[in-house]
């Protein structure tokens, strides 16, 4: 619960809290580079080394890493599942089939993938990332989800809506889904922090966020270079950072127990 | 019998087994050649060891696993060869219950959805209304109140998990209800409980019942006919009483000096008699009579020649070489 409320905190200021600062996320204010936080200025978290405002870029920051960490975590979700749990119940050729599929993707250096499709589209396109990201991301989410569907259509109950007249679909998503839920959701939150990483790792390639935009990796690749000078351009978006992720860990325990009935 | 609701005819149930790159797939026979006839409103026993193809049986019946070879006659419509598709219209009369009640159930869906299923299927032109009546109605007829339909199936005991399954086998009144060892685990006087409300239900609606099982005591209070399985193959079908009684075929008589008496008086005695050895692997069947290797009565000439089933004292059959050799037509062995 508390992790829920702060995440929603967070995502609310993210998105509101630039608006009251009376600096754009790409001003450059001359007259107060690398100023820390607290000083007699209105730079409430200071200024980076170009003296662009620390706080509204954080927050900018946020906002794009939580699109792109959300967005690619849902594209990973539904192809993941889908794929998982048709492989899994259908199983035999089609299973092998399937699953070789998400081995030659995986075997593919995703990198080269990510370089190629930002050099056919335009640079820093937010949603080319997206999708270069989730369309990895969902080959271990399969995985998860067919060793789960192979657990659970040995079950009796299945057997049940089978001799019920229960088609294909029907069981697929009225029965095995909702039964893999507790796993898919823990993974999805973890998913969460490990797309926002690897955003960040694309962006200090130069392949993600293009400044004056900013991500939190970016931010956070910036401030490392000035640690030794200027320690809170890392601990700004660094705190951020470690916020959001340790949320969505604690989110993905709370989702678990809440989804399932057992438990109630 | 005149127009039985199900005859099965050669029915054969093969799985292929051994995926090995250098080891050639070898054929598990899990039934055998089951002929069978089961009549309307009629209770009849499937009974033998485990592993001996009763599951795998009553799942051939429902088409839950595919038939290698033989006839599934349904209402005088071989259906064997049905697809998916074409099973479904038939599957509202042919419903099952399970041996684990609770893995039964959808631990994620509520008792009312559980039991609600068939009717989704079977009935869409239901409103949500007259589908939650319709439900309330069944699980107040297996015994359970009209609230359980918003709680999950793990806050009920293993008694009330196989009566919400009965309600969901029975929400579209079948006229098969196909029972796989339904009261195996469950606690003796749940057992009773389960076992009279079956009985209830069969006078109510009328359903055949093949109730498959390895508790002798059970089959004998609810089943007009039974038939014994061994090793895939039927040795013996015969009226419940006569059956037990005078068992006719060796393995029979084993099964039940098998059931133990609660009498320390007489328990002892009948160990003795007792069938020795275990179930021979259905990958590599014995020749001959399957059951050879382990009866008391066996003869060299039983390892040569498969007995047939034949039909004696009228109604009753049996599969044996030296049935009616030395003995009155109809005593066991």
């Amino acid at each position: 619960m508390v992790a829920a409320t702060l995440i929603i905190l967070i995502t609310f200021i993210a998105f509101i809290g630039p608006a009251l600062s009376p600096h754009a996320f790409d001003a450059i204010d001359w007259d107060h580079m690398a100023v820390p936080p607290g000083a007699p200025n209105d730079h409430w978290l200071g200024t980076d080394r170009l003296g662009r405002d620390l706080y509204v870029r954080t927050l900018a920051g946020v906002q794009i890493s939580l699109q792109i960490g959300l967005l690619a975590t849902l594209v990973s979700l539904f192809i993941g599942v889908l794929w998982g749990a048709t492989a899994g119940y259908v199983g035999g050729r089609i299973d092998n089939l399937m699953m070789r599929v998400v081995d030659i993707l995986y075997s593919l250096p995703y990198i080269f993938i990510v370089i190629i499709l930002s050099t056919l589209f335009e640079r820093g396109n937010i949603y080319v990332l997206f999708l270069a990201i989730g369309a990895v991301g969902w080959l271990t989410m399969a995985r998860i989800v067919r060793g789960q569907t192979l657990s659970i259509k040995r079950k009796e109950f299945i057997e049940a809506a089978l001799a019920s007249g229960v088609g294909t679909p029907g069981i697929l998503l009225r029965h095995i889904v909702p039964n893999v839920v507790g796993p898919v959701i823990i993974y999805a939150t973890l998913t969460i922090p490990q797309m926002i990483l690897f955003e960040s790792f694309l962006s200090f390639l130069g392949l993600g966020v293009q400044e004056p935009q900013a991500s939190l990796g970016s931010l956070i690749n910036e401030g490392a270079q000035e640690m030794e000078s200027a320690v809170w351009m890392l601990l700004v978006p660094a705190g951020f950072l470690v916020t959001l992720l340790m949320c969505f860990n604690f989110l993905g325990d709370g989702l678990r127990d809440a989804l399932d009935p057992r438990d109630r | 019998m005149k127009d039985p609701l199900l005859s099965l005819r050669g029915l054969r149930v093969w799985f292929k087994v051994g995926d090995g790159l250098f080891r050639r797939k070898r054929d598990l026979r899990a039934v055998d050649g089951v002929d069978l006839e089961l009549g309307v409103g009629e209770a009849l026993g499937i009974v033998g060891e485990s592993g001996c193809g009763k599951s795998t049986l009553a799942r051939a019946i429902l088409r839950l696993l595919p038939a290698t070879s033989g006839q599934v006659v349904w209402l005088g419509r071989a259906i064997e060869a049905e697809s998916v598709a074409g099973m479904r219209p038939l599957r509202r009369d042919m419903q099952i219950i399970f041996q684990d009640p609770l893995a039964s159930l959808d631990p994620r869906l509520t008792v009312g959805e559980i039991v609600a299923e068939p009717l989704r299927v079977h009935a869409p032109q239901m409103s949500a209304a007259e589908r939650r009546s319709a439900v309330t109605q069944m699980l107040q007829r297996v015994g359970l109140p009209a609230d359980v339909i918003n709680r999950y199936p793990h806050e009920f005991s293993g008694g009330q998990c196989q009566r919400i399954g009965i309600a969901r086998a029975m929400v579209l009144r079948p006229k098969l209800l196909v029972c796989d060892e339904p009261v195996s685990a469950l606690d003796v006087s749940i057992q009773a409980q389960i076992v009279n409300l079956l009985q209830d239900l069969k006078r109510d609606f009328g359903m055949s019942i093949l109730f498959v099982s390895h508790n002798l005591a059970v089959v004998r209070n609810l089943c007009d006919r039974v038939i014994v399985l061994y090793l895939g193959k039927p040795v013996e079908i015969a009226p419940t009483r006569l059956l037990y009684e005078a068992p006719a075929h060796p393995y029979t008589r084993g099964l039940l000096d098998a059931v133990p008496i609660p009498d320390p008086e007489l328990q002892p005695q009948r160990l003795g008699t007792a069938l020795g050895g275990e179930l021979p692997s259905p990958l590599a069947p014995p020749s001959g009579c399957v059951f050879r290797t382990r009866c008391p009565k066996a003869i060299p000439g039983c390892a040569r020649q498969e007995p047939q089933m034949k039909t004696f004292a009228g109604l009753r059959q049996v599969a044996c070489l030296r049935h009616g050799e030395d003995e009155r037509p109809g005593g066991g062995g």
